[in-house]
């Protein structure tokens, strides 16, 4: 904590990446227009923007996976023309991204040293002297993962730390992380900002991406926002704070919702029931009652046994035993088929792997689980599909330049609105919703909490998963916490004190 | 994203006009354009009729095997389901006659496509694993069931009847086309107009997302192979009346490789989930055209594998170079 408040060391005069009026564009689309950006030596520089605000076309650029259609960029002092990402890790630019690109099957050692193995003068890989400097490396960052520990193994915030480490022992200068706290729980997110600021200090320029100032308000030192491809401005981080950041971002000065949290009590009869339900290490003894016109909210901790709990609830997943009660009726799904033509639609967290199919057009996704409704004697009646799914996307305000537009290509939080859209399309009652902003830019998180609110108001049930505690204060009417598993802890949320909420958390403590 | 809705909207959802189909457009243009010039008998009625009436069956497994592609699958058993129907069908019209024969011929066939579906559909081993397996099958049944050797002297009428399906005419009309034409127009509709045809995109475009959205995900498995071996039966009885016997090497050539390698020169992608069956007819006429072009130049067969060979890399690689620039 104390660390990011001391200055940029001696080496802050020099600068170790400038951009002078990037231009890109894609067929429709201005990417990026006329942006300035510099990171100096020894500072840590937050990139904020919304999704699709440019941030990760200029990551790309920089990391020499995009080429520019104009506009200079210098590091180190001199001028670069970056042909492909090789050229950019020679000139020590590192990216890590959200997804950790580490090898599972093989050890941290083989990774850290994969493509420069380190070899025995007869051409065989010298593995000794490979754990050595392994452990060496990993010791002067204070990572406490042992060398020959198998990739697959570790949890996403070590392979983090991973792949941190791998940066480094090829020598960057420049560390780009691209939203790397999205799937770090608060212990891990920890270490990774004092390996940051270690690193800072030491002179490496690091850039951190985020849509959130608040997660990297303690460690940066400089903070640019890009909007709409442009970049509105780089502020020393002290001149910020959430409301102006928000302000900059959406490019509204609108204020951060205070919605007041809606009033229970009105609530209609029990559309789902889950009565002592147990899967083997996933949960235990999980019991609670959605109503109609309520928003539960299950929080706790990632790797609590929260999506296998919804994913049971969908059928995706068998409970070992218990009971799944659907508008007052025991039910039991064979598969997520079932559960569906119950009335149950399930928000995956897992995005692009189970909420979409990334290379089918947005229309197709859009009614991929409806696509009955657009069937006549015999055939599907395009013109009624595609005028639902141009209606969908007015509606839910997805951004795309048409509906034929490979989902894929959207941005995180529109690629959100369309699994949303899914299930809207669907006669669905009962909305699961895992982690629903994860990955979703400021404007578009209040747009979803609005569509949230919307179902609960037409007198649907909805239980989400999220441990954003922001999140979980504004659109929760009920809040359950989960902890290993085991329901700890229900809060009304008028008389919800946050800090009770952390705590039931992260100690178990029932209220 | 330029592309705009035109003509019937139908169209416009699953068959617009795709960059993928630039390249094998292009290149069968070319070709047509230099045979043309190089041979006086390219462009002549009788040689174009003749092409087609070749490459009908192909084009009956190759939209088969569009199925298996698009769903992310593949299907090696076709060739031996071509040898199995052919012997079948003929050697039970030996003893009875045609109707009973092409049962018993398409029976056959079903039942190693069933096969197929129920080991990657309900079983869930990988199409390529398990259609290897039954391309060895089939190979062996066509052989056990014939005894090694081709089966001639196919019983007067229905050897005639048998012989129209091959080579017969309807009108000016050559039936083999007819019936290919049929296949593809039934797929085209499948594909862009059903429920089905969206889920077999779906489940190769990802299959979790089919599941996790409702999709009776072995059922389309299921579905998709015995189209796809429903193709090669057909392709089999055609090849098998053109030839007036049953041969159970038959389908044991190239055939199966040029039904797999038209649907990818067509530009259909060899992880599913994108292209469909006009793409296919493109591919199996680039290879058709080149085929008889080089045979009007008097190249021999072995130096047109070689080509045959290079156009099929060569138009992924063309498809992953666009890819790579989007």
């Amino acid at each position: 904590m104390t660390a990011a408040a001391i200055p940029a060391p001696a080496a802050a005069a020099s600068t170790i990446l400038e951009l002078r009026g990037l231009r890109k564009t894609f067929p429709g689309v201005v990417a990026l227009d006329e942006v300035d950006f510099d990171v100096r030596c020894g500072e840590v520089h937050a990139l904020l923007g919304a999704n699709g605000a440019g941030k990760s076309t200029l990551i790309k650029i920089v990391s020499g996976l995009y080429r520019a259609d104009a506009g200079q960029i210098c590091i180190g002092g001199r001028a670069v023309e970056l042909r492909d990402t090789q050229t950019a890790r020679a000139l020590g630019v590192s990216v890590i991204y959200q997804d950790p690109a580490l090898v599972p099957h093989l050890s941290v050692a083989e990774n850290l040293f994969l493509g420069r193995e380190l070899m025995t003068p007869f051409g065989l890989i010298d593995w000794r002297r490979t754990h050595a400097e392994a452990r060496r490396l990993l010791g002067r960052l204070g990572i406490e993962i042992p060398p020959g520990a198998n990739v697959a193994n570790l949890g996403t915030g070590q392979r983090q730390l991973i792949e941190i480490a791998k940066a480094l022992g090829i020598e960057a200068k420049l560390l780009i992380l691209d939203e790397p706290t999205a799937s770090l729980s608060r212990g891990e997110a920890e270490t990774l900002f004092t390996l940051l600021r270690k690193l800072a200090q030491s002179g490496v320029g690091v850039v951190y991406v985020s849509h959130r100032l608040e997660e990297v308000a303690s460690l940066v030192n400089r903070v640019t926002v890009l909007r709409d491809g442009r970049s509105v401005g780089t502020y020393p981080v002290e001149q910020l704070d959430r409301r102006n950041v928000v302000a900059l971002i959406t490019g509204q000065d609108r204020r951060p919702s205070e919605s007041s949290p809606r009033t229970a009590g009105s609530h209609g009869e029990p559309l789902l029931e889950v009565r002592r339900l147990n899967r083997a290490n996933e949960f235990e003894n999980v019991s609670f009652t959605v109503r109609r016109g309520e928003i539960l909210v299950l929080t706790g901790l990632v790797g609590a046994g929260r999506t296998e709990l919804l994913e049971t609830l969908f059928g995706a997943r068998r409970p070992a035993s218990g009971e799944i009660r659907i508008r007052g009726r025991a039910v039991k799904f064979a598969d997520p088929r079932d559960a569906i033509r119950s009335g149950i639609a399930l928000l995956p967290e897992d995005r692009r792997g189970h909420g979409l199919a990334v290379i089918m057009p947005a229309f197709a996704n859009i009614t991929l689980a409806s696509l009955g409704r657009f069937v006549g004697r015999f055939l599907l009646h395009p013109q009624r599909e595609l005028h639902h799914a141009r209606r969908m996307i007015d509606e839910l305000a997805i951004k795309t330049p048409s509906p034929f537009q490979a989902a894929g290509l959207l941005s995180g939080g529109n690629q959100q609105k369309l699994v949303l859209a899914k299930w809207l399309s669907t006669s669905a009652e009962i909305f699961l919703l895992d982690e629903p902003t994860q990955g979703v830019d400021v404007g578009t998180k209040e747009e979803i909490y609005r569509l949230i609110r919307d179902l609960a108001a037409a007198g649907k049930a909805v239980l989400v998963v999220s441990s954003d505690l922001e999140e979980v204060l504004e659109i929760g009417d009920r809040v359950l916490t989960v902890r290993r598993g085991r329901i700890v802890g229900e809060f009304r949320n008028e008389a919800l004190d946050p800090n009770l909420l952390v705590d039931a958390i992260t100690h178990g403590q029932a209220a | 994203m330029s592309a705009t809705i035109a003509g019937p909207r139908w169209r416009a959802l699953l068959g617009r006009i795709e960059p993928a189909t630039i390249g094998p457009g292009l290149a069968l243009l070319a070709m047509i354009i230099v045979f043309s010039i190089l041979s006086p008998y390219f462009l002549t009625r009788n040689n174009l009729t003749n092409v087609l009436v070749q490459s009908a069956p192909l084009l009956i497994l190759a939209t088969g095997q569009t199925f298996a592609l698009l769903m992310g699958g593949l299907d090696l058993s076709q060739g031996s389901i071509v040898s199995l129907v052919s012997v079948v069908t003929a050697g039970v019209m030996m003893r009875d006659h045609l109707v009973l024969g092409a049962a018993a011929g398409f029976a056959a066939g079903f039942g190693i496509s069933l096969l197929n579906g129920l080991l990657i559909g309900r079983a869930r081993i990988q199409p390529f694993i398990v259609t290897l397996g039954t391309l060895y099958m089939g190979a062996g049944l066509a052989m056990v069931y014939s005894g090694g050797s081709s089966i001639f002297g196919l019983p007067k009428p229905d050897v005639d009847y048998f012989f129209w399906f091959g080579g017969g005419f309807v009108g000016s009309v050559p039936v083999p086309v007819l019936i290919a034409v049929l296949v593809i127009a039934v797929t085209y509709v499948v594909l862009t107009r059903t429920r089905f045809g969206r889920h077999v995109y779906a489940v190769g475009g990802s299959e979790s997302v089919a599941l996790m959205s409702g999709i009776e995900v072995g059922r389309v498995k299921i579905l998709t192979y015995v189209i796809s071996g429903g193709c090669a039966s057909i392709a089999g009885f055609l090849m098998s009346g053109r030839v007036i016997s049953g041969q159970p090497l038959l389908g044991a050539g190239d055939i199966l490789l040029q039904s797999i390698g038209a649907v990818i020169i067509g530009g259909t992608s060899v992880f599913g989930g994108q292209g469909g069956v006009l793409r296919t007819v493109l591919g199996v006429l680039v290879i058709a055209f080149m085929v008889n072009g080089l045979n009007l130049l008097a190249i021999d067969t072995f130096a047109q594998q070689v080509i045959v060979g290079a156009i099929i890399i060569l138009s992924v690689w063309v498809n992953s170079l666009r890819r790579r620039r989007a």
